[in-house]
C-alpha cells in the first residue's frame, strides 16, 4: 500500500504533520494553552494547503508550427544589375517542428527543464528575377532550414480558475542547422537549368520565451498550449553543392570566412565571407503534458 | 514541567515570528509601482548596408555587421496581481543607445567610419509568474514590445593628412513589434519594499526608413564628394534605377540582453 505521506519517493513532511497534527497536539503530554494549540494547528494545516500542488517530475510532446521572426540579410542578393530581384532578405527560421522536454517542478510554482526541438523549415524564396541577362533568364532561388536545438528552462507556474498558466525563460543551444539553397535558370531555347547548395551553420546560442496554458484532462494528463518565442543567431560555416543540373562547372565547396583577403578560390573550393544568419522564430504548439 | 511549558512557548513563538516575517515578504497589495535601471548588449549582429556615398570598396573587405543593441534603459511602471502568482505589468522604457561603431574602411584617397546610436521609448505589457519564496520571490516575465518612438542618429566621417568631414544623420526607424523574455529575483526590505535583479532578452527588428542630414563640419582641405542631405529608404525591386537619393532598404536587429536592477513598491 502506498503510504499517504510519500510522494514522488519523499516525504511529504507538510502532509505529515496535518496528518498527525491532532495527534501532536491533543494527544501530547505536554501542557499547551487552548489558544497556542488552535493557533498551531492552523499554522500546521494552513502550512500544508499552502504547498500542495504539482511538484515532481513531468514530462511533454509538442508539435507546432513557427513563423520566422528576424530577416537574415544575403549579401550577394543585393547587387542591383538591372534584374527586378525581389528579395534579398528573408526569415529562415519557419516550418513545422517537433519537440520533446523532461522538467522538475521543484515548488509548486518554480521548476526547471530541458527540451529539444527538431524544425522542419518552410520553403522560402530568396529572389525572384524576371530580367534576362543575353539568353539566360533567372527564374528564382530558394531556400529551406532545417534546425536541431536544445533548451535550458526555469518554468514560473500559476493556478488560474482550473488551468495552470507559465512562462518559461531560458538559453538556447542550436547544434545542427542546414539550409538548402535551390536555383533554377531558363535559357532561350526553353531548356531548364538548375543547382543546389547545401550550406551548414555553426554552434548557435541563442534565447527562448514561451507563454503557456495546462488544460487537465486527468489526473497526471494535461493538454498544453504554448506560445514561443526562440532567438538563434550564427553564420554559415560550409556550403556544398548537392546537384548540378547546369553545363557549368561549380565548386563543389564554400567555406565562409571572417576575413578572406588573400584567400583565392579554385575550381573546386570559394571562398566567401562570414554574414549573420538567423533562426528565430514565434510559434504556436500543441501537446501533451504528463506529470509523473 | 514548568520549565517545560515555557519551552513550548519560546518554540510557538519562534514559530509565529517567522509566519509575521514572511507576511513582510508577502505583502496582501493586489496593486504595485516599479522603477529600474539597466544596460544592454547587442545580442544579434545586422547586415549593416548604409553607405551614404555608396563607395565601391564598401563591404569589400568585410561586411559591416554591427550588435545595434548596446544601450542604458530607464523602465517605470505598474503592475497588478490577479494571483499570489500571477501579475500583469504596464512599463514604459527609455532607451539610450550607447554610441555603436558601424564600419571603418579605406578609399585610395581618404579613410571612412561611421558610428550609430540609438533612442526608443518603448511600452512594454508584460505577464509575470512569481513564485513567492519567502522573502527572495524568483519570477518569469514574457511580453511584448510596442516602440512608440525609435530615432536612430548615425555620425559619418571622411579623414586623410588633409583634412576631415563630418556628418550627422537623423534617422527614422519603423515602430515594429517585439517580444521580450525575462528571469528576475527580488527580495523583501520591507513590507512594501522589494530590490530586484533581472536578466532580459529583448527582440525588435526594423528597417531605416528615412535619414535627414542635421550637421555637418569639416577641417582643413580634403577632397570628396559631399553626400545627400537626405534618403528615403527603398525596397531593392524599386531601386532598379537607382537615385541619389534614395537608398536600400535592409533589415536592422535592435535584439540585446539586458541586465536590469531595480525597486518595487507594493501597496
Amino acid at each position: 500500500m502506498k503510504e499517504p505521506f510519500k510522494k514522488n519517493g519523499f516525504l511529504n513532511f507538510n502532509y505529515y504533520l496535518t496528518q498527525n497534527s491532532f495527534k501532536f497536539l491533543f494527544l501530547t503530554p505536554l501542557k499547551i494553552s487552548s489558544m497556542l494549540k488552535k493557533i498551531m494547528c492552523i499554522l500546521l494545516v494552513t502550512n500544508a494547503l499552502y504547498s500542495q500542488g504539482n511538484k515532481g517530475l513531468y514530462t511533454y510532446a509538442l508539435t507546432g508550427y513557427k513563423m520566422g521572426s528576424v530577416y537574415t540579410s544575403f549579401p550577394n542578393e543585393y547587387s542591383v544589375n538591372g534584374n527586378n530581384i525581389s528579395n534579398a532578405y528573408i526569415r529562415l527560421g519557419g516550418g513545422n517542428n517537433i519537440t520533446g522536454a523532461l522538467g522538475y517542478m521543484i515548488h509548486p510554482n518554480l521548476g526547471f527543464e530541458v527540451s529539444s526541438t527538431y524544425t522542419i523549415g518552410q520553403t522560402k524564396k530568396i529572389s525572384d528575377a524576371s530580367g534576362s541577362s543575353s539568353n539566360l533568364e533567372y527564374i528564382f532561388k530558394e531556400t529551406q532550414s532545417n534546425n536541431l536545438h536544445s533548451v535550458g528552462s526555469i518554468v514560473a507556474q500559476a493556478k488560474l480558475f482550473n488551468m495552470t498558466v507559465y512562462a518559461k525563460a531560458g538559453i538556447v543551444i542550436n547544434y545542427y542547422a542546414t539550409t538548402k539553397e535551390d536555383n533554377q535558370y531558363r535559357f532561350g531555347n526553353n531548356v531548364n537549368q538548375s543547382y543546389g547548395y547545401r550550406y551548414q551553420g555553426n554552434l548557435m546560442r541563442g534565447f527562448n520565451g514561451s507563454l503557456g496554458v495546462l488544460v487537465p484532462i486527468s489526473k497526471r494528463m494535461n493538454l498544453m498550449i504554448e506560445a514561443e518565442e526562440v532567438s538563434i543567431q550564427g553564420h554559415f560555416t560550409k556550403g556544398e553543392l548537392f546537384y548540378n543540373n547546369t553545363n557549368s562547372h561549380l565548386p563543389n565547396q564554400i567555406e565562409f570566412m571572417g576575413n578572406i583577403s588573400g584567400k583565392v578560390s579554385s575550381s573546386s573550393i570559394q571562398y566567401e565571407k562570414i554574414y549573420p544568419v538567423s533562426y528565430s522564430c514565434i510559434g504556436l504548439n500543441i501537446g501533451i503534458h504528463h506529470s509523473f | 514541567m514548568k520549565q517545560q511549558y515555557n519551552m513550548n512557548k519560546l518554540i510557538l513563538l519562534v514559530i509565529l515570528s517567522i509566519r509575521i516575517v514572511d507576511g513582510y515578504a508577502q505583502s496582501n497589495s493586489k496593486w504595485y509601482l516599479r522603477t529600474s535601471f539597466s544596460y544592454s548588449k547587442g545580442s544579434n549582429q545586422t547586415l549593416y548596408l548604409f553607405d551614404p556615398l555608396s563607395h565601391s570598396e564598401f563591404n569589400q573587405d568585410e561586411y559591416a555587421t554591427p550588435s545595434l543593441g548596446e544601450a542604458i534603459l530607464f523602465n517605470a511602471g505598474a503592475g497588478y496581481r490577479f494571483t499570489k502568482n500571477f501579475a500583469v505589468e504596464s512599463n514604459f522604457a527609455y532607451l539610450n543607445g550607447l554610441d555603436v561603431p558601424l564600419y571603418s574602411f579605406n578609399t585610395s584617397n581618404y579613410k571612412v567610419a561611421a558610428n550609430i546610436t540609438n533612442r526608443q521609448i518603448l511600452f512594454l505589457p508584460t505577464t509575470v509568474f512569481t513564485i513567492q519564496l519567502k522573502k527572495f520571490n524568483p519570477y518569469v516575465k514574457v511580453g511584448i514590445m510596442v516602440p512608440l518612438y525609435n530615432q536612430s542618429s548615425m555620425t559619418y566621417k571622411l579623414s586623410s593628412s588633409n583634412g576631415s568631414r563630418e556628418y550627422e544623420y537623423d534617422i527614422k526607424n519603423q515602430l515594429n513589434l517585439g517580444i521580450n523574455g525575462c528571469v528576475g529575483l527580488s527580495y523583501a526590505l520591507s513590507k512594501h519594499w522589494e530590490i530586484f535583479v533581472e536578466a532580459e532578452e529583448d527582440n525588435i527588428r526594423s528597417f531605416h526608413k528615412e535619414a535627414n542630414m542635421t550637421k555637418q563640419s569639416s577641417q582643413g582641405n580634403l577632397s570628396a564628394s559631399v553626400p545627400s542631405s537626405n534618403f528615403t529608404f527603398v525596397k531593392q525591386e524599386n531601386l532598379t534605377n537607382p537615385q541619389p537619393n534614395t537608398a536600400l532598404n535592409f533589415p536592422i536587429s535592435f535584439n540585446r540582453e539586458a541586465y536590469i536592477l531595480g525597486f518595487k513598491y507594493n501597496f
